[in-house]
């Protein structure tokens, strides 16, 4: 498969200071990336210099382009990003909200019918939950027909049914040939889906590697800094005290 | 949405004939003759006119800001548009307290002061200009007070009924001020889109292909100058900015392309009927209009407020 | 505790008593124009020490030393001048209630009308002693005051422009409608109930005033003439100018302001 975005020496810092360096990957059309690693390490981070909506020190070309001098029209056409809840105080209407995208009404039913927001279109993002809010941000994301699409956390919030839904629906866009980043929380969905893994530790380390070299207790206790024990594929903490 | 828009045209046509007859003496104004015809025609219409194209201005702005700051508390005034231009109005008053329009003059060129103090800030997150606007709005209003307490007594009049909104003579040329409302109505429909956009914050904006910092420094100019066209022509006038562009948004809902006209044409409805009002609950004499702006928005607003969240 | 309270009273009795029958102030600080007026018509002006910025009236006056303005009453200055007396116009200027408990007496004059004049120029003449000085005054001044009434037969409509920008006039409660009344014209305005109302263009044309009276205070009576003769035509109306120091301030000139007043509304009848 080639490489849609290709990643070479970035280093990301947040309020100067540097959280790692130094990291060259290939994002590869049909596979899904997962991100992993603890709290601040800079895995959101990451994903907005990838999107080109933070300035990043390093090389990132994107279909052809290197993204920091590509324009905001055409990088649009290339890649969607989902991150936070947008704000909802000027009353946006769900309809109104995915109509941003610049959909047509048939196109919005139908992608709507996939997280069940039908029944909410006509309501105002402000009277909605989080996790509804957050299924109106994964349709809205599905509407954007673009080879790359970069996730930051889609299943929080959601409630299980949904959770399962998001990772089966993101499963299925891979195999149509999109090429996905996404960073998650939840191990068993990173192993359920991911065919790469890139792992930050938040002490200046990060490394990427195929699912069957990463995915294993001894890597990823490390990464948490908590033991983790292996039941069939799954790996699990240890919750008991 | 159609009968909204003919309700909305309607309303404001029949506002324009309702500000056009009230005055001290009630004025037929599909039939009036010789004296009346003149105070119709010479008196009432311009000043009606300048209510209009104001009030939609200030409306428009207020929209803007609000969007702009990503605040729904912001309005035309936040960021201190209005306190420098009270304070070149009162500076223009002490120089030369004999003139007529020196006061519009040192209201422009205080505005103008004002907005390039606040461009300096534009490119700052939304709230730290909000920020930076508050303290600058401050620094303002300081040296306001600074002039105030240095005018002579005999300029405190003016200088009062100036900022509390005076719209008995504008020294701005009226087309000016109409063609203002419509240049700034049609600037503000193009950029709609983006406007709808930066709802759901910079960042979703900037990754749904909005040039984030350009939109930033556009909207914040043309919300500027709408400002200060507005003070320049009637001083400041509170709460229209603030409250039309919400009131719209509870009628119309949140798009901008409905928005911006509504706020327009809103904002110019409510000045017209509280300047008609400021002159006639006590005629012959007058009140500040600003008084009335404030007493029949508030009702209105929270009404309409209240109804919504039942 | 009660014979505490009883002393208090008798001592504090004495003491008005005494403030009573001091009969003479020798310091005395005049906080109004119209009192300072007064005080220099009496023949009391070697008594007095101090004045405010606006005390302009009559020329020695200006050399007085200047002790507030508008805003207020710069205390330390005024107690410089080590008064025994200041007189004002109202206690709510800000530093008076101040300089009444550094012990200087406070007298009030805001007189209303004619008889208030006069009657405040007998208090101050008492307090000053130059009671004959004030009664001759008081009684010159009745007698020009009967004269004007007696001519009081213009019934002109008039409308006096306190203010051109906000355009503001005198209403019913103000003292100026009261000198139009007395020296025989009509403010077209004596109906609003309140003391300068803010007015527009269009009610002064509907009340079609025969006489402008413009205070001219900062103004140019040309520029005001071109404007009200533009709406009004040039034959229905007359533009006049007034000093506004002769007819705004309740001291001795007011008389002459009243005289004046009548002298407009005969100049409109007899051109």
């Amino acid at each position: 498969m080639t490489a849609l975005m290709t990643l070479e020496n970035i280093s990301v810092s947040r309020a100067n200071k540097v959280l790692f360096s130094h990291f060259s990957c290939d994002i590869k059309a049909g596979e899904i990336t997962v991100i992993l690693g603890p709290n601040g390490a800079g895995k959101s981070s990451l994903l907005l210099a990838m999107a080109g909506l933070i300035p990043v020190n390093g090389h990132i070309e994107c279909i052809g382009k290197t993204l920091c001098t590509d324009d905001r029209k055409s990088i649009t056409q290339k890649l969607a990003w989902q991150g936070d809840l947008p704000p909802t105080e000027f009353g946006l209407t769900v309809e109104q909200r995915l109509g941003l995208i610049g959909d047509s009404p048939q196109a919005i039913q139908s992608i709507a019918l996939v997280f069940d927001i039908i029944s909410l279109l006509k309501r105002s993002l402000a009277e909605l939950s989080s996790g509804e809010r957050q299924r109106v941000e994964l349709s809205a994301l599905m509407l954007r027909d673009v080879p790359i699409w970069l996730l930051d956390e889609p299943t929080s919030h959601l409630d299980l049914k949904h959770q399962v839904c998001c990772m089966r629906m993101l499963k299925e866009e891979a195999s149509k040939g999109k090429s996905i980043v996404v960073i998650l929380h939840d191990l068993e969905q990173a192993y359920a889906i991911s065919d790469h893994l890139i792992l930050i530790n938040g002490k200046g380390d990060v490394c990427v590697g195929s699912r069957d070299d990463l995915f294993n207790t001894k890597v990823l206790s490390k990464l948490f800094g908590v033991t983790l024990m292996q039941q069939n594929n799954v790996l699990l903490p240890n919750y008991a005290v | 949405m159609i009968l909204k828009w003919t309700l909305t045209l309607t309303i404001l046509i029949s506002v324009f004939m309702l500000g056009l007859g009230m005055g001290d003496q009630w004025i037929n104004p599909l039939n009036a003759s010789g004296q009346d015809a003149m105070i119709l025609w010479e008196l009432r219409l311009p000043r009606l006119l300048t209510a209009f194209a104001v009030g939609g201005l200030l409306a428009l702005a207020g929209a803007w800001f609000q969007v702009l700051l990503g605040n729904p508390l912001a309005e035309p005034y936040v960021l201190g548009v209005a306190g420098s231009a009270s304070a070149g109005a009162v500076a223009g008053l002490m120089l030369m307290p004999d003139s007529t329009w020196v006061m519009s003059a040192g209201a422009f060129i205080g505005a103008w002061l004002g907005i390039i103090c606040i461009m300096f800030f534009s490119n700052l997150g939304a709230n730290r200009m909000l920020l930076a606007g508050v303290v600058l709005a401050a620094f303002w209003s300081a040296i306001l007070a600074l002039l105030l307490a240095l005018l002579p007594a005999q300029g405190l009049f003016r200088a009062f009924s100036w900022m509390m909104g005076d719209l008995s003579h504008s020294d701005l040329p009226i087309s000016l001020l109409l063609l203002a409302w419509v240049g700034s109505l049609l600037c503000g429909l193009l950029l709609s889109r983006s406007l709808d956009m930066l709802l759901l914050g910079e960042r979703h904006a900037e990754a749904l292909g909005v040039n984030i910092k350009r939109l930033r420094q556009w909207l914040l100019l043309l919300a500027s100058v709408v400002t200060a066209l507005a003070v320049t022509a009637a001083g400041t006038i509170g709460f229209v900015g603030l409250v039309v562009p919400h009131l719209m948004r509870l009628l119309f809902g949140s798009l901008h392309r409905f928005i911006l006209p509504a706020s327009a044409m809103g904002g110019g409805i409510l000045l017209m009927l509280a300047d008609a009002m400021a002159r006639t609950v006590i005629a012959p004499a007058e009140l500040p209009v600003g008084i009335l702006t404030a007493m029949m928005g508030v009702p209105v607003f929270l009404f309409l407020l209240l109804r919504r969240s039942q | 505790m009660k014979i505490f309270v009883l002393v208090g009273c008798f001592f504090y009795t004495l003491l008005l008593v005494n403030i009573a029958q001091a009969e003479k102030f020798e310091r005395i600080l005049a906080l109004a124009p119209h009192a300072c007026e007064m005080l220099y018509a009496i023949g009391a002006s070697s008594q007095m020490v101090g004045a405010v910025d606006y005390c302009d009236y009559p020329e020695a006056a200006q050399k007085l030393p200047r002790v507030g303005n508008y805003q207020g009453i710069h205390v330390e200055a005024a107690l410089r001048l080590k008064p025994d007396a200041a007189v004002v116009m109202s206690r709510n200027v800000k530093g008076i209630l101040q300089l009444e408990k550094m012990g200087v007496t406070i007298i009030v004059s805001n007189p209303k009308n004619f008889e208030g004049i006069f009657q405040d120029m007998l208090r101050l003449g008492q307090i000053t002693g130059h009671e004959q000085e004030a009664k001759k005054l008081v009684s010159k001044q009745r007698i020009r005051l009967q004269h004007v009434r007696q001519h009081a037969d213009a019934h002109i409509r008039v409308f006096y422009e306190l203010w051109p920008d906000p355009l503001l006039t005198v209403g019913g409660l103000s003292f100026i409608n009261a000198l139009i009344d007395e020296a025989g014209g009509y403010n077209i305005f004596a109906d609003i109930p309140m003391d300068s109302p803010r007015i527009n263009v269009e009610s002064v044309l509907r009340s079609k005033p025969e006489l402008i009276i413009v205070p001219l205070e900062h103004r140019n009576i040309e520029e005001r003439r071109i404007f009200w003769q533009k709406w009004l035509g040039y034959t229905h109306v007359q533009v006049l100018a007034i000093n506004p120091d002769i007819l705004h301030r309740p001291g001795p000139r007011l008389m002459d302001g009243l005289e004046a007043l009548q002298k407009l509304f005969t100049k409109v009848h007899h051109p």
